[in-house]
C-alpha cells in the first residue's frame, strides 16, 4: 500500500507553488547523514518507497533508515482517453512537496563510505537533483 | 575542554544589509552577551568559525584588540542549505562559574549484538554535562564491545569527567543494541484503503454529482450529434 494520509479534510487540492527555501527538516537530526535535495517539486509516494526499498536492500538491514518526508498532497489527473472538461480529475496519487534544502533520507548506524553509496542509489529514484550531508554538533 | 581562540573585530555597521555585506566578503556577524554586560557586536572570519564549529568545540577566547573574554556557542544559524555559517552568538562565562554544556558520546568498537544480527539505536549523541569550563571534556568516549541484543548503555554507565556531573537522570538510555526488524510483506491490496477518509463526511455520502463514466459520456455525445444532423436534414428539406 502506497504511502498515504490515513484521513484528509479535502479530496482534492489546487496545484499551488513551492516558493523560497525550506525553512524547517533542513537539518540532518535523527540519524548520522542525510540526503538533502537541491531542487524544489513533488516527489511521490512511490518514488519515496523506492528510494527506501532502495537503500534497505544496499543495507541488508544494517544500520536505520528514516524517512523524513511524507506525501500529503493529493494530484489529481484526468482518465485516459477522455476529453478535456467535465470538471477536476480525480486524485491519482499523492505527493510531497519538497524545496530545496529539505532533508529526504537519513541513515543512522554505518559508516559513512555504506551511507554515501546507500543514499546515492537512493537518489536515483528521486525527480530531485541531491547532495550528501553530515549532521552538525549540536549545540 | 580546550581552550580555543577565535581572533574578531568589533562591527561598525548593524543591520541586516550591513551583515549581508560581511557575508559576502567571507566574515559572519557575531554577538557575545551575558553577565550583565552589554552586547558586544563582532564579526569574524568564516573559515575559522566553520573549523572550530565542524571541530565540535564550544567554549573559545573571543580575542579582539582590546580584551579576551570567554564564551560559550549559544546559537549558531544556518544558510538554508545548512551548509554556511551565517550568524553565531556566544554567552560570555566565567572560568570559575559552572556552565552546562552538551557533550558528544563517542563510542569505541563494535557490539556482539551487532555481529549476532542487531541494530544500534543511538538515541542521546549528547550529554548534557554540567561543569567548570575547564573541566568540561571535547568528547566522553565509552567501549560498547560486549554490549549484546536487548542491552543498553545508560547513563549511569559512563565515566564521568572529573569536577563534572550529568544533568540528565542516571537511568537515561545513550545507546542500546535492539533486534533489527524484518520488513513484514505488504498486505494485500484489497484489504489496504485506496482513498484517505474524508473528515466530517459520512459513510456513502457524495461530494457532488460526479462526471458521467466514460463509456456514458460517449453516448450522450454521440446522440447528441445525431440529433443536430437529424435537424440540419429538416431544415434541408424545408
Amino acid at each position: 500500500m502506497p504511502l498515504m494520509p490515513k484521513r484528509v479534510k479535502h479530496r482534492k487540492q489546487q496545484r499551488g507553488r513551492a516558493k523560497g527555501n525550506a525553512t524547517r527538516g533542513n537539518l540532518v537530526v535523527f540519524g548520522d547523514f542525510g540526503l538533502q535535495t537541491l531542487d524544489r517539486g513533488w516527489i511521490s509516494a512511490q518514488q519515496i518507497e523506492a528510494g527506501r526499498v532502495s537503500a534497505s536492500h544496499f543495507l541488508h538491514g544494517e544500520g536505520r533508515i528514516y524517512v523524513r518526508i511524507f506525501p500529503d498532497k493529493p494530484i489529481s489527473a484526468q482518465a485516459a482517453e477522455t476529453r478535456m472538461g467535465k470538471g477536476k480529475g480525480e486524485p491519482e496519487y499523492y505527493a510531497a512537496v519538497v524545496r530545496p534544502g529539505k532533508i529526504l533520507y537519513e541513515i543512522a548506524g554505518v559508516p559513512e563510505d555504506i551511507a554515501r553509496s546507500a543514499l546515492n542509489r537512493v537518489c536515483h529514484k528521486l525527480p530531485v537533483r541531491c547532495r550528501f550531508v553530515e549532521r552538525h554538533h549540536k549545540v | 575542554m580546550e581552550q580555543f581562540v577565535l581572533k574578531a573585530e568589533p562591527r561598525t555597521e548593524l543591520g541586516s544589509r550591513a551583515a549581508k555585506r560581511l557575508r559576502e566578503g567571507g566574515r559572519v556577524p557575531l554577538n557575545l552577551y551575558g553577565h550583565g554586560e552589554g552586547n558586544s557586536f563582532l564579526v569574524l572570519d568564516r573559515v575559522e568559525l566553520t573549523r572550530f564549529l565542524n571541530a565540535g568545540h564550544k567554549i573559545a577566547t573571543i580575542r579582539t584588540d582590546s580584551k579576551d573574554e570567554p564564551g560559550v556557542v549559544k546559537e549558531v544559524q544556518y544558510d538554508p542549505l545548512g551548509s554556511t555559517v551565517i550568524h553565531v552568538d556566544f554567552t560570555r562565562i566565567r572560568i570559575d562559574e559552572r556552565i552546562q554544556v552538551a557533550v558528544a558520546v563517542e563510542t569505541v568498537g563494535v557490539p556482539k549484538g551487532v555481529t549476532a544480527g542487531g541494530v544500534i539505536a543511538f538515541p542521546m549523541k549528547d550529554v548534557l554535562v554540567s561543569g567548570l569550563p575547564l573541566d568540561i571534556p571535547e568528547r566522553i568516549t565509552v567501549n560498547i564491545e560486549s554490549l549484546e541484543i536487548g542491552h543498553a548503555i545508560r547513563l549511569k554507565d559512563l565515566k564521568v569527567p572529573a569536577g563534572c556531573a550529568f544533568v540528565a537522570g542516571p537511568e537515561a538510555v545513550i545507546l542500546t543494541v535492539v533486534h533489527h526488524k524484518v520488513e513484514v510483506a505488504a498486505a494485500p491490496a484489497e484489504a489496504a484503503p485506496t482513498q484517505p477518509e474524508v473528515i466530517g463526511r459520512k459513510e456513502g455520502e457524495e461530494e457532488e454529482p460526479e462526471a458521467p463514466a466514460e463509456g456514458e459520456g460517449k453516448k450522450k455525445e454521440k446522440e447528441k450529434e445525431k440529433e443536430k444532423e437529424k435537424g440540419k436534414d429538416k431544415d434541408k428539406e424545408k
